[in-house]
């Protein structure tokens, strides 16, 4: 494994990001085209996921028919990769044999492709980077996004989660590929609100006035670099254990160092509109995905970030939908009971397809944004991107038979309209990492492994995957 | 956006960020300890193991089942790492910058504190998590800076500040002495600013640069020979007790030198334990403690039926209710536990089906006659540790062992899915749960969990339980959590009375109140303090953290 080759007199430029667009400065160089090719990356959690006897799909004579909770993804056959037999349960078993923290574990290794950090009942968390955060970071490294700020959309959409903040992980200060973390890594902050992810993505950060609060604000930048050298100078002071406080803050400063420098939007900047303020407590979740659905497609086509991860409620969330209009759910013993997925998934779990197509019809939504589906208007930028959706559980509470579905092309690097079969044994969990590695070169990033630095799970990217 | 516990901290008003996942996963948190009933396992393929899910627990033991008995959060058997830095918590920060400014700001754009195990302020977990961490940051600092009365900040005697002026303010802000390396970019900074855009605005720029400093947002714990500096002690004694920046006094017996004297500090101690703020800093451990610092009625299933401000409602029957027996009567914890009276209004004793007290203002009511009694029984702590709807005793029984008691289960391994015994098609809730607690391994966590039957009178926002849903034999049970004495109960009372007085509840407290104020988790370097304040707490709390202010690993350093 080697580490990413890194870019470093684009790193922290602002005047990277202002060349790199202008193609012809690059086209002697080989990194010059991921770095003018836009693809996109959203990765989507389910949480709970499916019970075994939930349908993902069926092999027939002529291919294969999708299961009454995947049915929505039909009208996508072309721009999907349909996996079955997804499983990387081993992951989920090497630290935990209990059932209800098996959800913790997979959803962590969902994206990050290796076994969570575990500490007496606390801070619990990922290992790993997960992949969007991975890219992100190499986005920024090589200057393909130049503003931190942007780096990537975190959306999550109400519903409780078990114990961790979020299933997307930061890519550490210095993140080597194949590192050997033993300590736990920063949770990415999601955003509920639209309103507020639009504004992360459209908001304008230079000074648009001459107040002395716009004055201050646009001086944000430069004043930075004093409390970065006041970091430093505490350092020495410091033990070992406090070093990473310091790394991690230092990053967040150079970072919006970096953010605030950006030039003022162009005023022929097609800004969209922005959303409703939502309270998303009491919204009904269709709207609320709804206007997400509308930021991320703005976000993405106007090129404010390339990278959109999506939690659907937390892990192992009791993720409520009210239109369902479901029934309460329990056998009178338990406390698993309730009207929402994860009750469902417990007591009855043939309507958790009821669930499975809920989301589904979500996911289309949002690939009819990106295909440009309804409109001449749009350009097709679904080809453009991999859209990844992934669950926590295939079986119940268990990862094999993991629903794993990815639509776009991603640039012509993904090789859609095809079924793949993994296998649900042991031997074939590295293709689990397979997958992530082959996501994250299909984007651009020049890694060969990503998650459990384990040999027996880094065996390259699955290779059917790729064009 | 909702405000999660508008307090008046000190004279700031402040609201919090709402942290919803926190919010959310509470009752979720505990429903794994829902074990052994079999509901989990794939048709045909392997069984479904039981709900264990809390792991890495000291102490406690195994019956050959492979699952362990509850054990002590706190196993003490390692050297804790220590950070020797410490950042301020969304509240304390806050406060700090109100008390040093003036300036009350909205903290509610800051990402919420990883906790761990409960707590909020974990030196490890304390950092800048983002870009969009350090962007709120900044924006905080700029909103002070052109809000702040910047001649009462920093005044100086003429446009051009001059080095004492400037370090004056700086060692202010940053509770530290300030050499002339560490003055020198702050001083660049005015002169330019000073030369490009006049005296207001550069000395708005100094403040600005210095509430973003590391040395605003961290407070050091270093020392030196093994003890903490003057001002470091002030600091880490201030924020322990009253959450925010050492005020003048605190300050000026750092800098005399005075503070390292035994006498001297500890009439600090004495003098900060007495002010309003330290209570509010005990209130809000006490709800770090019971997980209830971040609760919302709105995640309930029946909220549109809930009276308007029910959050509200809640929290200041909660705040009334310490108020008055731990600082006003000078009980002790279990007294908070046990109170056999409250504080209500119309509308929360009318949420509660108790009778009208006449008034919108919250009285005091006595508990006689009815099946609440104490803290437990207040509708926060009955909420927050329900389901969003439905019956709760598994939720409630994890938070008395996890929350109350600081313990766990260990999943060393897996335990087979079995069908619960046939209680019979008739049998009530509670019935069908029993077999639960003789039955090896499920009784190994359900000889605790099904404590929590002791609140079923109370539903999940709780009020009583509709007529017929429970039956009146229904709360009864035991919690048995060797080595400690069985208690046994047939009523809410009975069983509170138990846990008021368990030494496990106790040990957890004095535990919890020595993490917050050391930043970290627990571990061999403070085996000796911890069981000396064990051993002397007699359920004194403002005499705990004063205990704790005073011992000798609360005023070491790391060098």
């Amino acid at each position: 494994m080697k580490k990413w080759k890194r870019r470093d007199f684009l790193r922290n430029s602002v005047l990277a990001g202002m060349l790199a667009p202008v193609a012809g400065y690059w086209l002697d160089m080989p990194e010059a085209k991921a770095l003018t090719e836009k693809r996109h990356m959203v990765l989507v959690f389910l949480p709970n996921g499916k019970c075994r006897e939930n349908v993902y799909l069926e092999r027939t004579a002529g291919g294969f028919d999708l299961g009454p909770g995947f049915a929505p993804y039909e009208r996508y056959r072309e721009d999907m990769i349909a996996i079955e037999e997804y499983a990387f349960h081993d992951f989920v078993s090497e630290h935990y044999t209990g059932d209800h923290a098996g959800h913790f574990a997979s959803a962590l290794t969902m994206f990050s492709g290796d076994i969570p950090f575990v500490r007496s009942d606390i801070g619990t968390a990922a290992i790993q980077p997960t992949i969007d955060q991975i890219v992100a970071a190499d986005y920024l490294d090589r200057g393909v996004i130049t503003n931190p700020l942007r780096k990537s959309l975190a959306i999550k959409m109400r519903g409780s989660s078990f114990k961790a903040p979020s299933v997307f992980y930061q890519a550490p200060p210095g993140y080597t590929v194949g590192a050997t973390y033993t300590d736990e890594r920063v949770p990415v902050t999601l955003t509920e609100s639209p309103r507020d992810g639009f504004r992360q993505m459209f908001g304008d950060l230079a000074a648009m006035g001459g107040t002395d609060i716009d004055q201050l604000w646009a001086q944000g930048g430069s004043i930075l670099d004093v409390p970065g050298r006041e970091l430093e100078a505490l350092r020495d002071q410091l033990p070992a254990a406090g070093h990473h406080i310091l790394d991690q803050h230092l990053t967040g400063l150079r970072e919006l160092e970096i953010g605030l420098a950006e030039s003022p939007l162009d005023p022929s900047f097609p800004v969209p509109e922005e959303p409703p303020d939502l309270d998303t407590r009491t919204e009904a979740p269709e709207r609320v995905w709804s206007e997400w659905v509308r930021v991320i497609d703005a976000a993405l086509r106007l090129d404010r970030t390339r990278i959109v991860s999506v939690q659907l409620g937390g892990i192992a969330s009791r993720f409520q939908i009210p239109s369902l209009g479901l029934g309460y759910v329990g056998d009178g013993t338990g406390s698993n009971s309730g009207t929402d997925h994860h009750s469902y998934t417990h007591h009855q779990a043939a309507d958790v397809d009821l669930f499975m197509e809920w989301y589904s019809l979500r996911v289309t939504e949002l690939l009819d944004e990106l295909k440009g589906i309804g409109t001449t208007a749009k350009a097709d930028i679904l080809y453009d991107s991999a859209v990844m959706v992934g669950a926590e559980f295939g079986w119940n509470h268990r990862a094999y038979d993991v629903p794993v579905s990815i639509f776009g092309q991603c640039g012509g690097a993904l090789r859609t309209n095809q079924l793949l079969t993994y296998g649900n044994d042991i031997s074939s969990f590295h293709k689990h990492t397979g997958t992530l590695t082959a996501l994250v070169q299909a984007m651009g990033t020049d890694l060969d492994a990503v998650g459990r630095p384990v040999a027996a799970y880094q065996q390259g990217p699955v290779r059917e995957l790729l064009v | 956006m909702f405000s999660r516990l508008p307090r008046r901290l000190g004279s700031v008003p402040v609201t919090f960020r709402p942290a919803l996942w926190v919010v959310l996963l509470l009752p979720f948190l505990l429903a794994p300890l829902v074990a052994c009933k079999g509901a989990i396992s794939g048709p045909g393929g392997e069984p479904g193991a039981g709900g264990t899910g809390m792991g890495g627990m000291g102490g406690g033991g195994t019956d050959g089942s492979g699952l362990t008995t509850p054990r002590f959060a706190f196993p003490l058997d390692e050297t804790t790492p220590e950070t020797g830095l410490r950042m301020a918590t969304n509240w304390e920060l806050a406060q700090a910058i109100a008390d040093f400014t003036g300036v009350a700001v909205d903290v509610t754009g800051l990402p919420r504190e990883l906790d761990v195990q409960n707590l909020d302020n974990d030196a490890a977990r304390s950092t800048v998590r983002d870009v969009g961490h350090m962007q709120t940051l900044l924006e905080i600092a700029t909103d002070v800076a052109i809000r702040a009365d910047v001649d009462a900040l920093l005044p100086c005697a003429a446009d051009a500040c001059t080095n004492d002026e400037l370090r004056a303010f700086l060692a202010a802000a940053f509770v530290r002495d300030v050499d002339d390396s560490m003055l020198a970019p702050y001083r660049a900074a005015f002169d330019e600013k000073l030369a490009d855009q006049g005296a207001v605005f550069a000395r708005r720029t100094v403040v600005q640069m210095a509430l973003v400093s590391p040395y605003f947002l961290y407070r050091t714990e270093i020392g030196a020979s093994g003890e903490l500096t003057g001002l470091e002690l002030a600091a880490k004694l201030s924020y322990f007790l009253w959450g925010t920046r050492p005020d003048s006094e605190l300050l000026a017996s750092a800098e005399a030198g005075a503070l390292l004297s035994p006498a001297e500090y500890a009439a600090q101690v004495d003098r900060l334990l007495e002010s309003p703020r330290a209570q509010e800093r005990i209130t809000w451990l006490i709800h770090l403690w019971l997980g209830t610092d971040d609760f919302d009625h709105q995640i309930k299933t029946a909220a549109a039926e809930l009276p308007e401000g029910l959050t509200e409602l809640f929290y200041e029957e909660v705040r009334l209710l310490i108020e008055d027996v731990l600082f006003t009567e000078g009980g002790s914890l279990a007294d908070l536990i046990r109170a056999d009276y409250t504080f209500l209004n119309d509308t929360l004793a009318a949420h509660y089906g108790l009778e009208p007290v006449g008034t919108d203002e919250f009285v005091r009511v006595d508990l006689a006659g009815t099946d609440r009694r104490g803290i437990l029984t207040t509708g926060l702590v009955l909420s927050a540790h329900s389901k969003e709807n439905g019956r709760s005793p598994i939720q409630r029984g994890a938070f008395l062992l996890q929350e109350l008691m600081c313990h766990g289960f260990a999943p060393d391994a897996g335990i087979p899915a079995m069908a619960l015994p046939n209680v019979g098609p008739d049998a009530t809730f509670r019935e069908r749960f029993e077999p639960l607690e003789t039955t090896a391994p499920c009784s190994n966590c359900h000889q605790t969990l099904n404590a929590g039957f002791a609140f079923e009178l109370f539903d999940e926002v709780g009020r009583l339980q509709p007529e017929g849903v429970v039956m009146p034999d229904e709360v009864r049970g035991f919690f048995d959590l060797p080595p400690y004495d069985r208690i046994e109960f047939a009523t809410t009372a009975e069983a509170v009375d138990g846990f008021a007085t368990h030494p496990a509840l106790e040990r957890c407290f004095v535990t919890q109140a020595y993490r917050y104020a050391q930043g970290r988790l627990p571990g061999s370097q403070d085996v000796a303090v911890l069981e000396a304040l064990e051993g002397g707490f007699t359920g004194d709390v403002v005499g705990l953290f004063r205990e704790i202010a005073l011992s000798g690993q609360f005023r070491r350093g790391v060098n």
